[in-house]
C-alpha cells in the first residue's frame, strides 16, 4: 500500500507544474526566510494569499518548499550575522557564526545545506512509514478522541515551551482559542463578540492573524531598535564567503552526527508542541557530550560537528511535525498551524479522512518533501552568495516593504479596508506582548484548534445524550487525556518547586 | 513589576472581560440537551484564563538564568516609539485611503511615507523605488493575475 501510494505521490508531484512550484516555493522561501526578522511563519503566511487560486496539492507543494526554505534562508543569516530569525536556528549559529568570522562562510553554508538535505530525506524515509500507519490508526478515532487530542495538542505547546514560559504559554494558547469564538457560533447560529460589528460575523480571519502578529509586528520590533544590523550586514555580505566545499576528511567527521541527529530530530518533530527548536538544542547537546578531546573544546568556536547536529535535527523535526498534521489534522507548532490554515483555505481538512479521500495530496506532499530537498541542495547552495546580498538592504526600506505586503496580502482576500485596521490593532497588541516576552505561536495554535475543539467537544456530547462519560470510558480518549494530564501537570509541577525554591 | 506581571495582568482584565460579555451570549432555543451552550467554551476559557493570570501574578517571580533584566522599564528602554507610532499611523492611513485614492497613489504615498518615517533621506531613490515597486506589483496583479483594484481617483486619467 506504501509503494501505491508512493506512486500516486511521484506521478503528483512530478508534473512538470508541480516541481515547478517546488523550485518557486523554495526558492522565495529561501527569498524571505533570509531577511532578517522574517522567520518560516511570516514567510509562510505571507504566501498563503497567492496560492488561493491553485490546487490544494500543488499550493502545498509550494507551502512545503517555502517551509524548507525559509528554514534555510533563517540559518544563513544566523551563520552569517549572528541573528537569528527564529528560536530553531539560535543553536546553528552556536558555531556557524565563528565559522563565518574564521572566513569559512562558504563552508559552514555549505555544511547547513548538506545537513538540513540529509535530515530532510532521512526524516521524509520515516514521514513515509509513520504516517500512514499512524493514519490507518487514527481512522478508527472518534470525535470524543480527537477532543481529546485537541486539549493534548493544545497543552503540549505550553508544556514544551521552556523555563518560566510555560504559564504564559497557556495564557497565550487560551488567548488564541478566545479569539477563535468571535464570530458566528456554526451549530447554533448565534453570534458571539461581534460586538455589533457586521464584518466580524464571519469571524477573523486566519490569515490576517498570522500575518500581523508574525509578518508586522515582526517589522514593527525591527523598526523599534534603532540602527542595528545594516552596516554589520553590509560587511558579512560583501566579504569573502570562503569556498563552498566541504572535503572528504569532513564528511566523515560529521555523518555519525547527522545520522544521529536525524532519527532524535525526527521523533522530538512528530511530539506535538516540541518541533524544531528544542530538537535542534537537544542535538546540539548531544553532540557535545558525546565528543572527545579536542573536538569536544571545538564547540562553539567553529566545530563542524556543532553546526551540522542542530541543522539536521531541525530539518528532520520540521519533517516529523508533518505527521501529526497530515494523519490527525493537528499541528504540533506554530508553522504547522499556519500550513493548517492555509490547507483549510484550499478546502482540505487534514486528518485521517485526507489519507483515505485525497491520497494524492497526502502523498505529494511527502514525495515533495523530498524534491524540495533536493531542490534545496541543487538551486539554492550555489545561489546563496548571491540571496545572502538581501541581507544588506536597508532597514529604512525593508520594514515598510514588509508592512506592505502583509497589509496588501490580506486585503487582496476580502477586499475589506475593515481587515486593514483590525490587522493594525492586533498587530499594536502582538507587539506589546512580544515586548512582554509573551510567545505568539501558542497563540496561534490555540487560534487554529479552538474552533476543532468545540466543534468536537459537541459532536462528542451529542453521541453520548450529553454525558460527559465518554471522557473516562473510551480508552484511547481516556488514555489521551492522561497523557496530557502528565504533559501539563509536570512542568507546572517542576516551576511551582522551582519558584518556591528560589524565594526561599 | 516584572514584564510577565504586566503581561499577566493584561490577560486577566482581558479574561475578565471576555466572561463578562460571554454571560450575554444568547441562549439557543433546542440545543440544552447537548450540555454545550454557545457560552460553555467561552465561560471555561474565562475561567482558565482567570486563574493561570492569576497565578502568574500571585507566585514569586521567576528569576532568569542569564542575569537578563525582567522589569518593565528595562524591556521598553531605548526603542524608538515614534518610529512605531509613526508607522501604526501610516498604515491606517493606507487602510483609509486605499479606495477613494485607487491601488497605485494609495501605495506610493505609503511606501514613501515609510521610508521617510524609518530615516530615508534620498527623495530621488524613495520615488524611484516606490514608482517602481507600486507599478510592477499593480502589473503583475492587473495584467497576469487578473485582480481587481480599486482605480481611485486616477479612473478619470483612463488608468485601471
Amino acid at each position: 500500500m506504501v509503494l501505491e501510494g508512493i506512486m500516486t505521490g511521484l506521478s503528483t508531484a512530478f508534473t512538470f507544474t508541480n516541481i515547478l512550484m517546488v523550485s518557486l516555493g523554495v526558492f522565495a522561501g529561501t527569498f524571505i526566510g533570509v531577511l532578517p526578522g522574517l522567520g518560516p511563519i511570516s514567510t509562510i503566511a505571507l504566501m498563503i494569499p497567492i496560492t488561493y487560486g491553485f490546487e490544494p496539492s500543488s499550493g502545498l507543494i509550494l507551502m512545503a518548499g517555502v517551509y524548507y526554505g525559509a528554514v534555510f534562508g533563517g540559518s544563513t543569516s544566523s551563520i552569517l550575522l549572528n541573528t537569528p530569525g527564529e528560536a530553531s536556528t539560535v543553536a546553528t549559529s552556536f558555531d556557524g557564526y565563528p565559522l563565518a568570522q574564521a572566513g569559512k562562510a562558504g563552508k559552514a553554508l555549505a555544511t547547513a545545506a548538506y545537513s538540513s538535505f540529509s535530515g530532510g530525506t532521512i526524516g521524509a524515509m520515516f514521514l513515509l512509514l509513520a504516517a500512514p500507519t499512524l493514519a490507518v490508526v487514527s481512522l478508527s478515532f472518534q470525535s470524543a478522541d480527537y477532543f481529546a487530542l485537541m486539549v493534548m495538542g493544545l497543552t503540549a505547546v505550553s508544556a514544551f515551551a521552556g523555563k518560566g514560559q510555560f504559564l504564559k504559554a497557556i495564557l497565550m494558547t487560551i488567548l488564541g482559542v478566545m479569539l477563535s469564538t468571535v464570530g458566528t457560533d456554526d451549530s447554533t447560529g448565534i453570534q458571539r463578540f461581534t460586538l455589533g460589528q457586521l464584518d466580524l460575523i464571519d469571524g477573523i480571519s486566519f490569515l490576517l492573524l498570522a500575518m500581523a502578529t508574525f509578518a508586522l509586528s515582526e517589522a514593527l520590533i525591527s523598526a523599534l531598535k534603532p540602527g542595528e544590523t545594516s552596516n554589520v550586514a553590509q560587511t558579512a555580505v560583501t566579504e569573502k564567503f570562503g569556498s563552498l566545499k566541504v572535503s572528504k576528511q569532513e564528511f566523515k567527521e560529521i555523518a555519525p552526527s547527522i545520522g544521529r541527529s536525524s532519527v532524535l530530530g525526527f521523533f522530538i518533530g512528530v511530539l506535538p508542541g516540541a518541533g524544531a527548536t528544542i530538537a535542534s538544542f537537544l542535538a546540539y547537546g548531544m553532540e557535545q557530550a558525546l565528543a572527545k578531546g579536542r573536538a569536544k573544546l571545538q564547540f562553539g568556536k567553529g566545530s563542524l560537528k556543532g553546526l551540522a547536529a542542530p541543522e539536521t535535527a531541525n530539518n528532520a523535526a520540521s519533517t516529523g511535525s508533518f505527521v501529526p498534521l497530515l494523519t490527525l489534522g493537528i499541528p504540533g507548532s506554530g508553522t504547522t498551524a499556519v500550513m493548517l490554515g492555509a490547507l483549510i483555505s484550499y478546502g482540505v481538512q487534514p486528518g485521517p479522512r485526507l489519507f483515505a479521500e485525497r491520497p494524492d495530496v497526502f502523498w505529494s506532499v511527502i514525495v515533495s518533501m523530498y524534491l524540495g530537498n533536493i531542490v534545496l541542495l541543487i538551486l539554492n547552495l550555489p545561489l546563496i552568495p548571491y540571496i545572502a546580498r538581501l541581507l544588506a538592504v536597508p532597514k529604512p526600506f525593508l520594514v515598510p516593504f514588509v508592512l506592505f505586503f502583509s497589509l496588501i496580502g490580506v486585503y487582496l482576500v476580502s477586499f475589506n479596508n475593515f481587515d486593514i485596521y483590525l490587522m493594525v490593532g492586533f498587530a499594536a497588541c502582538a507587539l506589546c506582548f512580544r515586548l512582554l516576552d509573551f510567545p505568539m505561536a501558542p497563540m496561534l495554535l490555540g487560534f487554529v484548534l479552538g474552533g476543532l475543539l468545540e466543534e468536537n467537544l459537541r459532536r462528542a456530547l451529542l453521541i453520548n445524550d450529553g454525558n460527559l462519560s465518554f471522557l473516562w470510558t473510551r480508552p484511547i480518549t481516556l488514555v489521551i487525556l492522561i497523557i496530557t494530564a502528565v504533559v501539563l501537570f509536570l512542568p507546572l509541577y517542576r516551576s511551582l518547586v522551582e519558584r518556591f525554591r528560589e524565594r526561599s | 513589576m516584572t514584564k510577565d506581571k504586566v503581561g499577566a495582568l493584561v490577560i486577566l482584565i482581558l479574561s475578565i472581560v471576555y466572561g463578562a460579555m460571554a454571560l450575554n451570549i444568547p441562549e439557543a432555543p433546542g440545543i440544552e440537551d447537548s450540555g454545550v451552550t454557545p457560552s460553555s467554551l467561552p465561560m471555561a476559557l474565562s475561567a482558565t484564563g482567570i486563574i493561570a493570570a492569576l497565578l502568574i501574578l500571585i507566585l514569586p517571580a521567576d528569576r532568569p538564568d542569564s542575569g537578563e533584566e525582567t522589569s518593565l522599564a528595562a524591556a521598553f528602554k531605548g526603542l524608538d516609539w515614534r518610529c512605531a507610532a509613526f508607522l501604526f499611523l501610516l498604515m491606517a492611513g493606507y487602510g483609509l485611503i486605499l479606495k477613494p485614492l485607487g491601488f497605485l497613489i494609495s501605495t506610493m504615498l505609503f511606501l514613501c511615507g515609510g521610508f521617510w518615517t524609518m530615516g530615508e533621506r534620498r527623495i530621488k531613490l524613495m520615488l524611484s523605488v516606490s514608482i517602481g515597486v507600486t507599478v510592477g506589483f499593480w502589473l503583475i496583479l492587473t495584467q497576469l493575475l487578473g485582480i481587481y483594484l480599486e482605480p481611485g481617483v486616477l479612473h478619470f486619467l483612463g488608468a485601471n
